[in-house]
């Protein structure tokens, strides 16, 4: 059993003018341990899936399982603070927090007491390869690569089973990306995360221990 | 093409051009609105400052204050101190001109009205004198016919005393002053009465008393006493049976056969001589020429006095010329009559640099019917009264000669011409038709003088200054109130100001209200427009990259872009722009109408019984309709700027076009990681931190809004602090003359102080009213004649006043001038003066009684008197029953003062007179009757005789000035009269409540329009809080949808967000409240703090609720 089960998802986009069916029937089991790619096309419906994986919003039809239990019966809040976190492409770190701060929040919003964050968020912000100098610095001052370590050490901090990543390489050179793939990687095999990313890049996709391909919002691998 | 493509493209963007095209028209409107109405108070404040001229009249108030031919030596010392006060060098003095008038005579003028102070001289040739008896009281045979109480004066020479109706007569022996010498003091009876049967007086003698008393010549009465008491009796003779109500007179009848000068034409006429103080006895068959006064009232051709040229003459009035040489000329009677002559006929002659504002044009008394005024400089030049020139036949252009004259300076009308000679004048203009200024003439300088100049010139006219008018300026419109303001504080004691304006401040300030608010709107109007102007240009012009970009790429020249891109907003815009314009123009007069009206409502004041409304007012100017040319400027100007911006933003997205060079500065926060605190408020407050200018601005706004509107509200209350105050403070009010120029010499009756009093609405009444007095044998002997109760009434008036008062401020020496040096003796002050414990001498003819009294030191001096010396002076009061009442009173000098005046008056309580509880019916002012009036005889004595008291002055304040619209009211409905408004009761009151109106009038607008002002800024300070909340949080929707993403609930974001502004606000508000308090203002900045706060955490509410709304799929998925 998979930690993430997709039982025939669907999701409609409903504008003033159309809908746009972005995902139709789409299943599949993710697991813990493995870092499992989404590839398609541009508009196949990555994103969304991905969103609906990290609780922005409920599917407009099927359902989704986490650890058994579908998202629509938990608060989808508690569900992103507790169950999967996210890493944008964009990194989106709040600007006016330092490193530490942005990775300190989730924990914080768990309860813990600044202190404790603190020295988790430094332990994190190491094991994701970034020097302590970085801690007290602003995103705004960050490269690329160090600023998607951050994000990722975020998702860390929030301590889930379920790490999800959209496109975390799609704006970073190649050595970046490179090494942002190996965190994830590890994170998967060897802390045991449930690692989903989606990606344009076939090369990252190949080195995945599962790929989903989707087409025009179906699920065709 | 590009055109037409631009239109359309730019009008399938409907709703936005539609949107932009409707802001532009009403901001159009709006400026129109605006600027016209800034033009239109700015060209009629323009009009007004041309058509109105203010005056400022410098006047010394004197003792004979408003009477233009007193001999004053204070005022003259006043306006020779004038000479150093340099008016003229102040700010907003156009000009500064001391008084210059003189007397003239005008060849062939004759005066017929106005004073003619030799109107009652004559200088005679008479003759054919017959004496004359003079009947009255009837002529009668029947004794029952006589009156209950006479005396008869039989043919046997005794005095019979007739006494009710019984007509039981008590005889009394009667002896002429010969028959008294013939009988020994032994044969004397124990009463008798003398009589004298030249002077007609009778004297009883009896053993205790002495009663000297006379024949009135008025009542034909005679005053006599009987047991003690004054009586008047008529008197009648008995002959044959026949009672005839009659005395032998000394008066004559005669025929004036030459007349060297006489007000009337009776030459050839018969006249009734009186012998007067003169011993004249003309023989018959003689001609004399005679120096005699007209006795006024007397009938027929008149009645004639004989008189002295002058006190203390030794030359005879009268002269027997029968036998008189031919060679020899009438002398002193001729040099007389040429005096009275020229007097007779004077003119009166000002002179001002600007004629037409002097006071008479000024006020509108008189105009120019005819002509023009004689310009500065123009020295051979007049301007003569209408009546004069009726008389005299003169018309614009004609010549006059005119010669001054020159008056001694202790009489204005005591003149002979100058030694200069007549000049001969131009009459350049001519007044309207006015019997009170018959005789006057202008000019616009010395015309007798070589330079013609007359103030601050080397010369004035020669004879000294008489009058009350010390000078006159022209001022600024605008700022006469303050340069008044400022001419006071330079004035000698004593001088006063008065401002006629013509009605400038009331005609000018609603214009001025409207002009600041037409510039505020313009300003505001060309803001708005600009702002919303800059959006159109950014939203038609800047954000057309994509068009511009594709036009571009095809190959599009540059000038063709710009074409297409500003064709589209230059549509939108000048449509918009022309019927703004024209809808301006066409609302323009029902909103200037309109916001006209609300700004005299605003200025209107009650004025009635004010003293505001002192001095004409000119009719109101009105006019126009908005230029077309305004019109057109506003619509060029916003049209103009509307396509300026568009170029500019054109411009600016062709240099964007080519790639920028080097980096863009990133700011970054100095603070490093914090772990304090917990939960949303820690993050709120690192957001508040670290929000660089976003934290700044709401701060600085927060800062800002609460100083503001704390001030306002701390003024408010300031304000209306100070309009308590001064509704609560008195007002003073004074009885004045029918120009409300004078409060002095009103002569307001007794019961209209009580009628005043009865309003219930006054604290105070003080009064005063004079007694002439003399000291015992200063009275002369005016015999019996016709004339000598006119002569004796003459001489009184010249004499000094006792005056009674019931407060010291109410003396005429002290009423406007209110510093007085006085030294009491011990245990007495001013108190004394409403100290109703002295029995009025009316009562009890002031026997007995002992009154304190103030006195000048000059009158102490005069008579050698020291403090505490008692004095005993004679005095007269007019009873109600039409009579008099001589009687001495005896006054004790309790203190002394400096006079300010020649005139040695003497102040008493008011209790001399009248008890002053009297005057104050207010129950919460009326003491207990005093002592005196438990006597019912001089309680009865009182009433007869109170009852005409008349008073010179009055003063009275009102019990707060939050009465004064129920006085007013009061005082309209008791029908009394108000400057230049005569009613029933010819009694004017003028309220002295213009700077109560005006600072009342300031302090309500001010509070009428905080009112509005108050709860309209809330609203936009609301606005403001949730626009700035909005701006501000509109750009962090990432940051909602990070947290949101991350798991924070919407509570959690919502207070984060919340508590950052609520920090930044009350950062920004605590400082400006603290920064108040210390400057002293008191709780209401804590309540404008508070509203500000509320407001601005409302608008944050409802901006991080809209805010918080937010698409966390569309938003966090979003690729760049």
């Amino acid at each position: 059993m998979g930690i993430l089960e997709l039982h025939h998802v669907g999701y409609i986009y409903s504008t003033k003018y159309q809908k746009v069916e972005a995902l139709k029937d789409v299943s599949c089991v993710f697991e813990t341990g493995l870092l499992q790619a989404i590839v398609g096309r541009s508009g196949s419906g990555k994103t969304t899936l991905l969103s609906l994986m990290a609780g922005l919003d409920l599917p407009s039809s099927g359902e989704i399982l986490c650890a058994g239990k579908p998202t629509s019966s938990m608060k989808l809040d508690e569900y992103r603070r507790d169950k999967a976190a996210v890493i944008y492409q964009n990194f989106r770190l709040l600007p006016l927090l330092t490193v530490a701060e942005n990775v300190m929040y989730p924990m914080e919003l768990k309860g813990m007491n600044a202190r404790a964050a603190r020295k988790k968020a430094t332990e994190l912000v190491a094991r994701v390869g970034l020097p302590e100098s970085v801690l007290n610095r602003y995103p705004a001052l960050l490269s690329g690569g160090e600023q998607q370590r951050v994000a990722i050490a975020r998702a860390l901090g929030m301590d889930t089973k379920i790490l999800l990543a959209d496109e975390p390489t799609g704006n970073l050179d190649t050595a970046n990306g490179e090494n942002i793939f190996r965190i994830l990687q590890s994170l998967a095999h060897d802390n045991g995360y449930c690692v989903i990313v989606v990606t344009h890049d076939d090369g990252m996709a190949a080195r995945a221990d599962r790929i989903l391909k989707l087409e025009d919002g179906r699920a065709v691998r | 093409m590009y055109v037409r493509n631009g239109i359309k493209t730019t009008l399938r963007a409907g709703k936005r051009s539609l949107l932009f095209g409707l802001l532009i028209f009403l901001l159009t409107v709006t400026v129109t609105l605006g600027a016209g109405m800034w033009v239109y108070c700015s060209r009629m404040l323009a009009q007004c400052d041309e058509s109105y001229t203010t005056i400022a009249l410098i006047e010394y108030i004197g003792s004979d204050y408003n009477n233009q031919d007193a001999a004053d030596e204070f005022s003259r010392n006043a306006a020779q101190e004038m000479k150093s006060v340099d008016i003229g060098a102040l700010d907003g003095v156009k000009l500064w001109e001391p008084s210059e008038n003189t007397l003239v005579s005008i060849q062939d003028y004759k005066r017929n009205s106005g004073e003619l102070p030799c109107g009652d001289k004559a200088v005679l040739e008479v003759s054919r004198f017959v004496s004359i008896p003079v009947t009255a009281n009837g002529d009668f045979e029947d004794e029952t016919l006589l009156p209950q109480d006479c005396v008869v004066y039989d043919a046997d020479r005794r005095l019979w005393i007739v006494r009710g109706e019984g007509k039981e007569m008590e005889a009394y022996p009667v002896f002429t002053e010969g028959g008294v010498k013939a009988l020994t003091e032994q044969e004397l009876p124990d009463r008798y009465i003398i009589f004298n049967e030249i002077t007609s007086e009778y004297q009883l003698v009896s053993p205790d008393s002495v009663y000297e008393n006379r024949v009135d010549t008025r009542s034909r009465q005679v005053l006599f006493p009987v047991d003690g008491q004054k009586e008047n009796l008529p008197y009648y003779t008995c002959s044959n049976g026949r009672y005839t109500g009659t005395y032998e007179s000394d008066s004559y009848s005669a025929y004036v056969s030459r007349v060297l000068y006489a007000a009337d034409d009776i030459e050839g006429k018969l006249i009734m001589l009186d012998p007067g103080n003169t011993d004249f006895k003309p023989e018959s068959g003689e001609r004399y020429l005679i120096h005699a006064d007209k006795i006024m009232g007397s009938g027929g051709n008149g009645s004639y006095s004989v008189s002295s040229f002058y006190d203390g003459c030794e030359e005879l009035p009268y002269r027997k010329i029968s036998d008189k040489p031919e060679t020899e000329g009438d002398g002193i009677f001729q040099e007389y009559s040429q005096t009275y002559q020229i007097a007779g006929s004077y003119a009166r002659m000002e002179a001002s640099k600007d004629v037409s504002s002097l006071e008479v044009f000024h006020q509108g008394t008189l105009y120019l019917k005819e002509g023009r005024f004689p310009q500065e400089g123009e020295t051979s030049a007049c301007v003569i009264s209408g009546t004069t020139a009726l008389s005299m036949k003169i018309d614009v252009g004609d010549r006059i000669c005119v010669t001054e004259l020159v008056s001694k300076p202790s009489d204005r009308f005591d003149m002979e011409p100058s030694a200069q000679g007549p000049v001969s004048l131009t009459v350049v203009g001519i007044t309207n038709e006015s019997r009170d200024y018959d005789g006057c003439l202008w000019t616009s300088g010395n015309v007798f003088s070589s330079d013609g100049q007359v103030s601050g010139g080397a010369a004035g006219f020669t004879s000294p200054k008489f009058g009350y008018q010390i000078g006159r300026c022209v001022l600024d419109n605008e700022s006469a109130a303050d340069t008044v303001e400022r001419i006071e504080n330079m004035l000698p004691e004593q001088v006063h100001v008065t401002l006629f304006d013509q009605g400038y401040a009331e005609m000018s300030r609603p214009l001025k209200m409207l002009l600041s608010i037409a510039k505020a709107v313009t300003a505001a109007g060309i803001c708005a427009t600009l702002v919303v102007l800059l959006l159109f240009a950014y939203l038609f012009v800047a954000r057309q990259k994509e068009t511009v970009s594709v036009l571009s790429s095809l190959g599009t020249p540059e000038r063709k872009i710009g074409l297409w891109i500003l064709s589209g907003a230059a549509v939108v815009s000048g449509v918009s722009v022309i019927f703004g314009g024209i809808a301006g123009g066409m609302v323009f007069g029902r909103v200037l109408d309109m916001t006209l009206r609300a700004a005299k409502g605003q200025y209107s004041v009650d004025r009635r019984y004010s003293e505001t409304a002192v001095g004409a007012a000119m009719d109101a100017i009105d006019s126009g309709n908005l230029p077309v040319r305004v019109i057109a400027a506003v619509c060029m100007a916003v049209f103009s700027m509307a396509m300026m911006l568009c170029i500019l933003f054109l411009q600016g997205m062709h240099r964007t076009g080519s790639p920028k060079k080097g980096k863009s500065r990133v700011r970054v926060p100095k603070d490093q990681t914090s772990s304090r605190g917990r939960g949303t408020a820690r993050y709120a407050l690192l957001a508040a931190k670290r929000g660089g200018w976003r934290s700044g601005v709401v701060m600085g706004v927060a800062l800002g809004l609460s100083v503001f509107l704390g001030m306002l509200a701390g003024s408010v209350q300031d304000k209306q602090t100070q309009l308590d105050d001064i509704y609560h403070s008195t007002m003073e009010g004074y009885i004045v003359d029918t120009s409300g120029r004078s409060a002095l010499g009103v002569g307001v009756p007794f019961y209209e102080v009580q009628e005043l009093s009865s309003s219930g609405l006054l604290n105070e009444i003080l009064v005063s009213t004079g007694y002439h007095y003399w000291f015992e044998g200063e009275m002369p002997d005016f015999g019996s004649g016709h004339s000598s109760g006119d002569r004796m009434n003459a001489w009184l008036r010249k004499q000094p006043e006792i005056t009674a008062l019931n407060g010291l401020s109410a003396a005429p020496e002290f009423f406007y001038h209110q510093k007085w040096e006085i030294q009491w003796l011990e245990g007495w002050n001013e108190s004394m003066f409403s100290d109703d414990r002295y029995e009025p001498f009316l009562a009890g003819y002031g026997e007995g009684m002992q009154y304190p009294a103030l006195a000048g030191r000059n009158f102490m001096d005069e008579h050698h008197l020291s403090p505490g010396d008692t004095v005993e002076l004679w005095t007269r009061a007019d009873t109600a029953g039409g009579d008099y009442i001589t009687a001495p009173v005896t006054i004790q000098i309790v203190g002394t003062y400096m006079q300010n005046s020649s005139k040695n008056s003497i102040y008493v309580p008011l209790s001399f007179c009248c008890p002053p509880s009297l005057i104050c019916t207010d129950e919460a002012v009326n003491t207990e009757n005093p002592s005196w009036m438990q006597d019912m005889d001089a309680l009865e004595r009182y009433n007869a005789n109170a009852g005409s008291t008349v008073f010179d002055t009055c003063r009275f304040s009102l019990k707060s000035a939050g009465v004064l619209d129920h006085f007013r009211d009061y005082l309209e409905e008791k029908e009394f009269s108000a400057v230049g408004n005569l009613k029933r009761i010819r009694t004017t009151i003028l309220l002295k409540d213009k700077s109560f109106t005006e600072v009342t009038g300031n302090l309500e607008r001010y509070m009428t329009f905080t009112d509005i002002l108050l709860p309209a800024l809330m609203a936009v300070v609301g606005l403001m809080g949730f626009v700035i909340s909005w701006l501000m949080i509109n750009g962090r929707k990432m940051e909602f949808a990070v947290m949101r993403g991350i798991g924070a609930g919407r509570v959690t974001v919502f207070l984060t967000f919340f508590m950052e502004q609520m920090l930044l606000c009350l950062g920004g508000s605590i400082p400006g409240i603290l920064l108040l308090l210390l400057m002293g203002y008191g709780k209401t900045v804590w309540i404008a703090a508070g509203a500000i706060i509320l407001c601005y955490l409302a608008g944050c509410v409802i901006s991080i609720l809209t805010g918080s709304r937010i698409n966390l799929m569309e938003l966090l998925t979003e690729k760049e």
